[in-house]
């Protein structure tokens, strides 16, 4: 059975303390902040997740507007934990 | 000592038997009364159609019933429960498109619900016809008939809500009596021709498929032999393998002894045809036919209740599964597992009503009869070869011989039930479209819904909750503020619950429990574990409850917060139950959100008109406080909108004075 990279993510990033990282997609953009939440998959465990600057505590603005971005999980090519200077490759 | 719904042990007794007799042989049981009128219809008595004709029920009944359903079927018991979504809950984990079989087989299985009372009463009651003076009278599919045979039924419906634990002691002797009499008066007719016993030869049947003309679309009536084969495994939590296996073998004995005197009476009956006779009651003397109609009435109301309470069992395990709407259950006894759903007994009531009506006669229900019933045994094989493979681990050729035989068997059965509905299809398949959307709709939105719900880290959190807790600024909303979560993680939450809890005025409580319901596989499991994220301040509760046991939540909540506060694990400044010195009443309060769809949405076809019919069907169902067993009292309704696909890129660009 092909491994789960998203639970395999997932399970990584939620151990770590120092939530900062940094996210390399497909097309060469990197993002760097923490993963706020995500949305589950029906294939894999998780299929998006939400970006967000690391001081942002809320995943919506005053106004309702999502803040940062949302990552689908198969556009993720690289991340950089900043905990334990570890990458994780997609 | 294995111990079954009801409470009815495993055990072999006389009892027990008895009661197996009365709950799942009902449907099956009865079918000597329409079979051979079917396979005989309007063609000339002889030897070869009536000898193949009851071959292939000996053999249809040796192959579908006794290997298929009784050996195997039943061993994949999901902690002694039977049934479709019984098996499905088993094998589910095995393969996700198995959800259709599942939702094929238990629409079928709901339409056989409707089909199955209309038509075994009515087959009873058109017997009446050859009692001696009421021939012009009784005639099938006449106005008195019709009447009659509605008034059993809106009786019978009429008092499902008052249970059906002081009548059903009376199903076992019933059927007891039905099935003796079978033997009795099968036996008389095979002492007059006993050469009809040669006809247990498979050639016969073989003969009657290949060489006689149209011999294979006889199937049709055949199958109606073994129609009641499902209920045998849906039943099963009702009466356990033992004594279904062992009833079994004198209700074969009783319907093959029937069949056969049935064939030996068209042998020496000596007209060349049927001409309207049926010839159940023909084998039937004469100065016993009322008694006889009498207790097949009531063998038919005993199938019917069956199927009424089959029905019952098979939507409240729909909707713990998420198949179906949320709708109101009741326990009209103390008898454990008896349920009572309103709307399921109007809607079946109206079915069973608008079926007679219709199809008028029981000859006419025959084909529709046939063919929901053969897709439900398609479907169950299907699963059935996970549960063989995955589960009992049978070698990959054996699970592939089970498939292929059964499935020719079966596919062979469906043709020719299909082919028989040649009129009147369209009320079939528009009740079968209507339960299927309802399944496929209700399923399907809530993975949409699951699919757009985001999930975050409660931990984070952590910090705020407690300084809210203690800010003495913002108005108290309640003792123990209790939110229901869909996270099955420890550390998870919907982020529309933080929203809740903090967004515009914020909701104060002194303990935030999260309550998390884990539907388990295991039909009666009821444990919970709890994870303390704050000390006495931020709970997490995960409640397991089997798929057969309607939530209690409100209840299951006061008893656990019982537990911790005698364990002395819940320590709180104030009385830990939320109560006061002016009142004892402990403060709980739950929140609970009234999704609606909010416009700002922009989904694909498919997405949308399952999205709206989900909504549809969620304001015809029960309130999420009600589903979950939430006092109303205790319960904050919140709306809010639910917002999958977010408009994006909005170009939206001021104006500017010059």
């Amino acid at each position: 059975m092909k491994t789960d990279s998203s639970l395999l993510l997932y399970n990584k990033y939620y151990s770590l303390t120092n939530k900062e990282i940094e996210v390399e997609l497909k097309n060469k953009t990197k993002w760097r902040g923490k993963f706020l939440g995500y949305f589950r998959g029906e294939k894999n465990y998780i299929s998006k997740w939400q970006l967000v600057d690391i001081d942002v505590l809320f995943g919506s603005d005053n106004f309702g507007f999502l803040m940062g971005r949302i990552i689908v999980h198969k556009d993720i090519v690289k991340i950089f934990f900043f905990q334990d200077n570890s990458i994780m490759i997609l | 000592m294995e111990n079954s719904k009801n409470g009815i042990k495993s055990k072999v007794t006389i009892a027990s038997l008895l009661v197996a007799l009365g709950i799942i042989y009902g449907d099956i049981g009865t079918s000597p009364l329409y079979v051979f009128k079917a396979i005989i219809g309007t063609r000339e008595i002889n030897m070869m159609l009536v000898y193949g004709g009851v071959s292939c029920v000996f053999w249809t009944l040796v192959f579908q019933t006794t290997i298929k359903y009784i050996w195997l079927t039943l061993r994949a018991d999901n902690h002694g429960e039977g049934g479709i979504f019984s098996l499905y809950a088993l094998v589910r984990r095995y393969g996700k498109k198995l959800v259709i079989p599942t939702i094929l087989g238990a629409t079928t299985l709901l339409a056989d619900g409707i089909i199955t009372p209309p038509i075994s009463v009515s087959s009873a009651i058109e017997g009446l016809s050859m009692v001696k003076g009421l021939e012009d009278i009784i005639i099938p599919g006449n106005l008195l008939t019709i009447g009659i045979v509605i008034g059993i039924l809106s009786l019978l419906f009429f008092f499902q809500r008052f249970g059906t634990q002081v009548i059903g002691k009376t199903f076992g002797p019933i059927m007891s009596i039905w099935f003796t009499m079978l033997v009795v008066f099968g036996v008389r007719q095979i002492l007059i021709h006993p050469n009809i016993l040669s006809a247990l030869n498979p050639y016969f049947a073989y003969d009657l498929l290949a060489n006689y003309p149209n011999g294979f679309w006889l199937l049709g009536a055949v199958f109606l032999c073994t129609t009641g084969a499902e209920a045998l495994y849906s039943d099963l939590g009702h009466c356990g393998i033992k004594n279904i296996r062992i009833t079994w073998i004198y209700v074969k004995i009783s319907l093959i002894t029937a069949y056969l005197g049935q064939a030996a009476w068209l042998m020496h009956q000596g007209q060349p045809l049927l001409n309207g006779r049926n010839p159940f009651f023909e084998i039937i003397p004469n100065w016993f036919l009322l008694p006889s109609i009498v207790i097949a009435t009531s063998a038919t109301i005993i199938a019917s209740q069956a199927l009424i309470s089959g029905s019952f069992t098979l939507i409240s395990e729909a909707m713990n599964l998420n198949f179906w709407p949320r709708v109101t259950v009741k326990q009209p006894s103390d008898s454990k597992g008896q349920i009572y759903i309103p709307s399921i007994n109007s809607l079946l009531w109206f079915g069973c009503i608008l079926m007679m009506v219709y199809f008028k006669e029981s000859t006419h229900m025959e084909a529709a009869y046939g063919f929901s019933i053969t897709v439900t045994m398609m479907m169950t094989s299907v699963l059935l070869g996970y549960f063989l493979y995955f589960r009992l681990k049978w070698n990959k050729v054996y699970v592939v011989l089970f498939l292929t035989v059964f499935g020719a068997i079966e596919v062979a059965f469906f043709i020719a039930n299909v082919a028989k509905i040649k009129e009147r299809w369209m009320f079939l398949f528009f009740e079968l479209f209507i339960f299927t959307v309802m399944y496929y709709v209700w399923y399907f939105a809530r993975k949409i819904n699951n699919r757009y719900t985001k999930f975050i880290e409660l931990g984070k959190y952590s910090e705020q909750l407690t300084e809210l807790s203690q800010d003495f600024s913002i108005p108290k909303f309640a003792t123990h503020l209790v939110y229901l979560t869909k996270a099955d993680r420890r550390h998870e939450i919907e982020e529309k619950i933080i929203q809740s809890i903090f967004s515009k005025k914020p909701k104060r409580g002194d303990v935030y429990w999260f309550l998390h319901i884990n539907r388990t596989e295991d039909p009666f499991t009821l444990s919970y574990n709890v994870s303390e994220l704050v000390d006495d301040k931020v709970i997490k509760v995960n409640i397991n409850i089997g798929f057969r046991i309607q939530p209690r939540t409100e209840l299951y909540f006061k008893k656990i917060v019982q537990d911790l506060v005698a364990n002395k694990e819940l320590n709180l400044h104030i009385r830990p139950d939320g109560s006061t010195k002016y009142n004892n009443e402990p403060d709980f309060r739950f929140v609970v959100f009234k999704k609606f769809l909010s416009v700002e949405n922009e989904f694909t076809i498919r997405d949308g008109l399952l999205l709206k019919g989900y909504f549809m069907l969620k304001h015809l169902g029960l309130s999420d406080e009600r589903a979950f067993g939430l006092d109303k009292s205790d319960v904050e309704v919140e709306q809010i909108p639910l917002v999958y696909q977010p408009i994006t890129n909005i170009q939206l660009e001021r104006e500017l004075k010059n």
